[in-house]
């Protein structure tokens, strides 16, 4: 009996079924909360969980990272699909062009000082809370979207932690989705360039279906700036690689 | 059979992307193959070189539904437990503090560019209209 349920059809058949489920809640009660890959990952994590425990009897780490393995054989094709995923931001891009090339200088100024304070931030708190420090330079890409950060834990060689990069970009997405909107309350301007990059380089595509609820145009902005913030974070990555390097 | 040319399109773009940063990284510049391709098709499109069309379907599709690739990535999470459960609530203030000075930060800096690019706007509209007295 116990066998369906472990089938990689049945692991795929919970996946996608989780995630659209999420995906249908956000969407009907436009909240960040339903955010349905964190909410895949609980699911997920919490069934693989169960399925060690009813077939193992034993919860130890060899045998849970071994149903992990078999379970990330199984939903593998969209691993590989990640590359082409990343290049369709070509699309939002090109949907947008008007909006960057009108806004350009507050496009840029947005994405130079979202991303240094974001990086300067993240040394400072790392520093201070004593994290190691291949786990602070994992969490520069913060504010990047997941795809643009996967790639930035590469390029700084720390892709031992991308799980935690990729948990923690989505939980900031969260968090910049639920805050945001209560800090633009408190700081009173709701221009839409204003509030569109502010989200958009703060919290990334999470953050961007929150500026939409302002008006189209701050969506389009901060979905523009969602690329330039990955693009000015891969620079920042590059110099720390070359950096370090030559050290 | 449109959604297989569509997928094989922006594949395409992608496979250019990684053979490019392959040559890349022969010369020891690890630039991200996905990041070239993208680059790569936003001026194709912009040059009218790929049409819209031609790849709108799939790549909203893979836009809208984005969070659903990462999810053999994040699993990975369930190897950590050991880790996180000694750092969770470091990442938590991260989290919360970086995006606190990040959002500010932003906010202000955008709001201050507003202010200089209109006012130098309209400085240049003040020296015209007293050309014009003149």
């Amino acid at each position: 009996m116990i066998s369906i349920f472990t089938s990689p059809l049945f692991y795929f058949f919970l996946t996608v079924g989780i995630y659209f489920l999420f995906a249908f809640l956000s969407k009907r009660f436009k909240t960040a909360l339903f955010n349905p890959l964190l909410w895949t990952i609980i699911f997920i994590v919490g069934y693989i969980l169960l399925i060690v425990f009813i077939d193992k009897k034993d919860l130890s780490q060899p045998n849970i990272d071994a149903e992990v393995d078999r379970y990330q054989s199984i939903v593998n094709v969209f691993d590989i699909l990640l590359a082409p995923v990343t290049v369709a931001l070509a699309l939002p891009l090109y949907a947008n062009r008007h909006v960057l090339k009108e806004n350009w200088l507050a496009i840029i100024v947005a994405s130079l000082v979202g991303v240094g304070t974001s990086i300067g931030a993240v040394v400072l708190l790392g520093w201070l809370l004593n994290l190691d420090g291949s786990i602070t330079m994992a969490l520069y890409p913060r504010g990047v979207t997941t795809a643009i950060a996967k790639e930035i834990t590469v390029i700084l060689g720390v892709s031992e932690h991308t799980a935690i990069t990729v948990a923690v970009v989505v939980l900031t997405g969260i968090v910049g989705a639920t805050l945001g909107p209560l800090l633009i309350k408190l700081f009173h301007d709701k221009n839409d360039v204003v509030v569109g990059l502010a989200l958009g380089s703060a919290s990334h595509a999470i953050g961007t279906s929150k500026a939409f609820d302002y008006s189209s145009k701050a969506g389009a902005i901060a979905s523009v700036s969602i690329v330039t913030n990955g693009f000015v974070t891969v620079l920042v990555a590059l110099i720390v690689h070359f950096a370090t390097m030559g050290a | 059979m449109k959604i297989f040319k569509q997928l094989l399109l922006i594949m395409a773009f992608t496979l250019v992307g990684t053979f490019i940063s392959y040559l890349l990284g022969l010369i020891h510049f690890p630039f991200p193959g996905s990041l070239i391709g993208m680059i790569l098709l936003f001026v194709f499109l912009l040059f009218g070189l790929v049409k819209v069309d031609s790849i709108h379907d799939v790549g909203q599709f893979f836009i809208d539904n984005m969070g659903i690739f990462f999810v053999p990535a994040s699993i990975a999470i369930l190897k950590q437990v050991e880790l996180i459960s000694t750092i969770w609530w470091k990442l938590l203030i991260i989290i919360f503090g970086a995006f606190l000075i990040s959002f500010t930060a932003t906010y202000y800096s955008v709001k201050l560019t507003l202010y200089l690019q209109h006012r130098h706007q309209q400085k240049k509209e003040q020296a015209n209209t007293e050309v014009e007295h003149d």
